[in-house]
């Protein structure tokens, strides 16, 4: 037994400090007043140490793991004190795109500072070129939003009341933002509380021995789980489709994968350089992704803490796709690049390990509103088929983790109908396993409104393994007036909608996993039932 | 065929919760439909009354009801043990308690206000969405059988993996190998040589040692170590669950009473209460069947919902009682004479999710903004007194006391009535008969100690002194230094955590049992 803590005292701490994650996760979410974090819970919670290092995250949004270092990190230089927090959404300054904000505190214990509370969410609007600042057409961060370089927002616990309403004036249906924000700060707050209870509880030298074990803990871990795969180098590339270039063009995402004993690197030299549009990220994202996998891959009971990443490094070129420098566009980034870079990782860990094949692998963003109201969702699809398990259907897949909103609050609140929202039958990619089923979900404006998709895999659809067939890829149709002609939109699409037309969103389904061998012969494979729809909900 | 319908099963908003309930539903009815079937013959043929059947929600409803609408009856257990405990708590005295209910595989932990048990509605239950009114219960993978392992990061772990009946914990003898939080128990001391539990299981010590030492040899930790480790790691579990119901809903748990049960609850319960600043663990002689008793006990309870979604202005027109004279009418079709109890779940207009607030069933306008406004300042730490109101579902619980059965206070002696619930009066003798004296050593938060071991019934007024372990005939009672009490006319063990004063007070006695005079 490593670390300096016994390993009872260990799973106690441990214990409890991942409560005070979940607790901060629920007070956010019960507090928010916006759709997308009450419903979807799109936010994320986290504890780090005095050196920044994150010890323990709740976990709601994979695309959040790696990128929360950055942004305390992006704070650390300054100078602490009890009741201070940061604000900041720049993802070139720890941020990961403009919607996400971040708000951060240091914490304090018997006087000395004991580490830092985070809460991300993801918010309704940050101002920009469109409403919702989803922008399927961004080519310059600014054209996205508000962009918060890290900012001193509360000092010695009282709110800059000015300089919170001087932020959210600039975005759309300011009230909501600054009650989300106040629900991000409450839940560091609470942190704070909880921080100084725990010191009181176990002694404050425990409680810091506590995070650097469970730090040390969650490394163990990894490295235990790194050293069971075989050594070696694996690749994989796949491209995202480059809509703003044309119907053709394409972005090369490609991972280099090299694993010696218990640690790991991934590296994305071959990835395409940073582009005109916003598919760019930094790397705070590319690193979710790759520790999105990893988790995956290795017992789900390791915390989510920095720790079980510390064995694992990775690098990408500097002003490439993955590792974009500003004032590139992003906002498509964090969704769609982040998928695909799952999948990249995911494609070369198969060849070391047992892995799934490739899900969805889009986030199929759709954002809707006017100047009064803004609504996001996205939407979930087929999952890959696993190594001993058909993949599940219509779910959130990969880097997203949210909820869907229920029909009847969606209709209630905004001006639209959902006049379908169903299972996309025969849209997983047959095999041994199946990929699960992408799903139908069609939505008719009741008021004119702009709209925004960005969403991928619209070309061609998620790869198998093993001999295992592709998932179908997704289609957007624009449908206008009531019996109107379909239009088939590119996978990043933007417009108007007038009262009566519809979009209707076809997701893609999850790749299958190994070769049927002749059709219908193969155990597990029943024969594939036939193209179309079924479980038709909704009026 | 069975036929559940969502408008029937839960007529409110929200498709997901509402399908997902209904699928449960229609799962669940036609199994607990053959099951119940077959119990109402077999109670016909006896000569037996008609079953009744415990909703999740704290009340009673024929056994017929329950056969058509099996998701109602999803934490039954649960819900009745946390009735069973409000109960105990109401005949010692205490009306807020902490239900603590620690059986073989599992701990459910749950709050009681004034004696009624805190309900919630939005659950999950394994996993499945389940949106029925039910017990706020909160459960953990904790119990005597979990197993003790150590991870690839050398931590120790307890659970959530149990022994099970079968095998059962080393210590069982029945071939099992591994580690359970009973087996740790026998290494610390708590469960004592060729003690037997409830059901007549002979404990076998060896096998417990051997167990525990073969996971200490992977930890480096040695045997009287691990034990302790493992007891701890399976405490802090369950504090967790507590603070759970209790510190993350806004609840103090120091301004409560435990309720300890279940045959592995008092072992563990006043360690946790320490933690959590509880200063009174009431352990109530019918620990092993106290969910029994919350049966016994229960209203016979009829619960009706719907969905109005109803606007400001509707409100301000006195719409809502409207709503609930409705759907009170059809509440008490099935219960005649009941009393009512009304949930309006309202929200500002705008908000993705309501709040729910109790009010009378004939609330107007004012009354109902009131209350919500008091709830929302409560929960979320303001009121917005120009945010116009909606009302999106009307709940009505009807609830009918039943005859009371006549629970026997326990005897406290030949002749020693007068002794009842004496503090410190003499028990009878005959009482202290039962009981059978002995010491061993047992461990406890500051180390190993000398305490006293009480064994069998325990008499009204006899006295216990932490440390001690007392054996009663369905549960083991872990009494840590610096805590003391007695027991009163019904059985109960009132343990309290001794102040500054008390333990001076008892000075170097604290390893002697007081009161029974045969020390």
């Amino acid at each position: 037994v490593s670390g300096r803590l016994d390993p009872v005292t260990l799973q106690v701490l441990a214990g409890a400090l991942r409560a005070v994650c979940e607790e901060m996760g629920a007070a956010l979410v019960r507090a928010a007043h916006s759709a997308n974090i009450k419903e979807r819970r799109d936010a994320s919670t986290a504890l780090f140490d005095a050196a920044g290092e994150m010890v323990m995250q709740a976990e709601h949004i994979p695309v959040h793991l790696g990128a929360m270092p950055d942004a305390v990190a992006a704070v650390i230089p300054g100078d602490h004190r009890p009741g201070d927090a940061w604000i900041l959404n720049d993802p070139y300054r720890g941020g990961t795109h403009l919607p996400d904000i971040t708000i951060v505190s240091p914490l304090f214990a018997e006087g000395r500072l004991a580490g830092f509370a985070a809460s991300r969410a993801h918010h309704a609007d940050v101002g920009g070129m469109t409403p919702g600042s989803m922008p399927a057409g961004s080519t310059r961060l600014d054209q996205e939003g508000v962009v918060i370089p890290p900012t001193l927002i509360a000092e010695r616990g009282r709110l800059d009341l000015d300089r919170l309403r001087g932020l959210v004036a600039r975005m759309r249906v300011p009230r909501q933002r600054e009650a989300d924000l106040r629900a991000q700060l409450a839940a560091n707050r609470l942190a704070a509380t909880r921080i100084e209870d725990l010191a009181r509880r176990h002694g404050l030298a425990l409680l810091l021995d506590g995070m650097d074990a469970v730090l040390d803990y969650a490394e163990r871990r990894t490295r235990a789980a790194l050293e069971q795969m075989p050594d070696g180098v694996y690749r994989a590339t796949d491209a995202l489709e480059d809509d703003l270039r044309g119907p053709h063009a394409t972005l090369d995402v490609a991972a280099t994968l090299r694993i010696r004993g218990d640690e790991a690197e991934v590296d994305f030299t071959g990835t395409a350089a940073q582009s005109p549009g916003n598919l760019n990220c930094p790397l705070s994202v590319a690193k979710s992704a790759v520790y999105y996998v990893l988790r995956v891959l290795s017992d789900p009971d390791i915390p989510a803490s920095a720790g079980a990443y510390r064995p694992v490094r990775v690098t990408a070129p500097e002003g490439c796709l993955v590792n974009a420098r500003p004032p590139a566009a992003v906002v498509g980034g964090n969704v769609e690049t982040s998928s695909r870079i799952a999948d990249v990782v995911m494609a070369a860990f198969a060849r070391a390990v047992p892995a799934p094949a490739a899900g969805q692998g889009t986030m199929n963003n759709l954002t809707l509103g006017t100047d009064e109201f803004t609504y996001y969702e996205t939407l979930g699809g087929g999952q890959g088929a696993c190594p001993d398990a058909d993949g599940p259907s219509a779910v959130h897949v990969a880097m997203s983790n949210t909820l869907n909103t229920p029909v009847e609050a969606l209709e209630r609140e905004f001006p639209l109908r959902v006049t379908r929202h169903a299972v996309r039958r025969g849209s997983g990619g047959r095999g041994r396993r199946h990929g699960g089923d992408g799903l139908v979900r069609e939505l008719e404006a009741l008021a004119p409104m702009e709209f925004s998709l960005l969403s991928d895999r619209r070309r061609t659809g998620p790869p198998g393994l093993e001999g295992g067939a592709p998932g179908s890829p997704g289609r957007n149709l624009l449908v206008r007036g009531g019996r109107g002609k379909e239009v088939v939109l590119p996978g990043k699409a933007a417009g108007r909608l007038e009262p009566g037309d519809r979009l209707r969103i076809e997701t893609p389904g999850g790749g299958g996993r190994g070769s049927l061998g002749r059709a219908g012969q193969a155990g597990e494979g029943a024969a594939p039932p036939a193209r179309g729809e079924g479980g038709v909900a909704g009026p | 065929v069975h036929v559940s319908s969502s408008h029937e099963v839960l007529p409110v908003f929200r498709e997901y919760e509402r399908t997902s309930t209904t699928v449960i539903d229609a799962y669940l009815s036609p199994l607990l439909a053959r099951y119940l079937g077959r119990l109402s013959e077999g109670a016909l043929e006896a000569g037996l009354p008609e079953p009744e059947v415990m909703r999740s929600s704290g009340g009673l409803m024929p056994a017929e009801a329950a056969a058509r609408n099996a998701a109602w009856t999803v934490l039954s257990g649960p819900a009745a043990g946390a009735v069973g405990a409000a109960h105990a708590g109401l005949r010692a005295g205490s009306e807020h308690v902490i239900s603590f209910d620690m059986g073989g595989t599992s701990c459910d932990v749950s709050v009681v206000d004034a004696g009624r048990v805190r309900a919630g509605v939005t659950h999950e239950v394994a996993g499945r969405v389940l949106q029925l009114p039910m017990v706020d219960v909160h459960t953990v993978g904790a119990g005597g059988g979990s197993l003790g392992w150590a991870d690839t990061g050398g931590a120790l772990r307890v659970g959530p993996r149990s022994a099970g009946a079968d095998p059962g914990p080393a210590c069982y003898g029945r071939g099992g190998t591994e580690p359970a939080v009973t087996d740790a128990s026998i290494v610390l001391g708590y469960l004592g040589d060729g003690s037997a539990l409830a059901g007549g299981v002979r404990l076998d010590r060896e096998a417990a040692h051997r167990a525990v030492s073969e996971l200490g040899g992977r930890l480096g930790l040695s045997l009287e170590e691990t034990a302790w480790g493992m007891i701890r790691v399976a405490d802090h579990g369950m504090e967790q669950a507590l603070r759970v119901v209790t510190v993350e809903r806004g609840v103090d748990p120091r301004r409560y009473a435990m309720v300890a049960f279940g045959g592995a609850g008092p072992m563990h319960a006043l360690r946790i209460a320490g933690e959590l600043g509880i200063s009174r663990v009431l352990c109530p002689r019918a620990a092993g069947v106290l969910s029994a008793l919350g049966l016994v006990v229960s209203e016979r309870r009829h619960d009706a919902a719907r969905s109005v979604l109803l606007p400001d202005g509707d409100l301000r027109d006195g719409r809502a009682a409207q709503e609930v004279r409705e759907l009170a009418g059809r509440a008490l079709g099935q219960l005649p004479g009941a009393r009512l109890e009304v949930t309006f779940d309202l929200r500002y207009r705008g908000q993705a999710h309501e709040l729910a607030v109790e009010a009378p069933p004939d609330a107007g306008y004012g009354e109902l903004r009131e209350l919500f406004e008091r709830a929302h300042a409560d929960r979320y730490g303001y009121a917005d007194p120009e945010g116009e109101l909606e009302l999106v579902n009307v709940r009505v619980a009807a609830l009918l006391e039943r005859e009371a059965p006549a629970l026997a206070e326990r005897s406290p002696g030949a002749g020693g009535a007068d002794d009842a619930g004496g503090a410190r009066g003499p028990a009878g003798m005959r009482g202290a008969d039962e009981t059978r004296r002995s010491v061993r050593r047992a461990r406890f938060t500051g180390g190993w100690a000398e305490a006293a071991v009480l064994a069998g019934e325990l008499a009204p007024g006899t006295e216990v002194e932490g440390p001690a372990v007392c054996e009663l005939p369905e549960a083991t009672v872990v009494v840590p230094p610096g805590w003391g009490g007695s027991v009163d006319a019904h059985g109960t063990l009132v343990l309290d955590r001794r102040g500054e004063r008390g333990a001076k007070r008892n000075g170097g006695r604290d390893a002697e049992p007081h009161g029974g005079d045969r020390g």
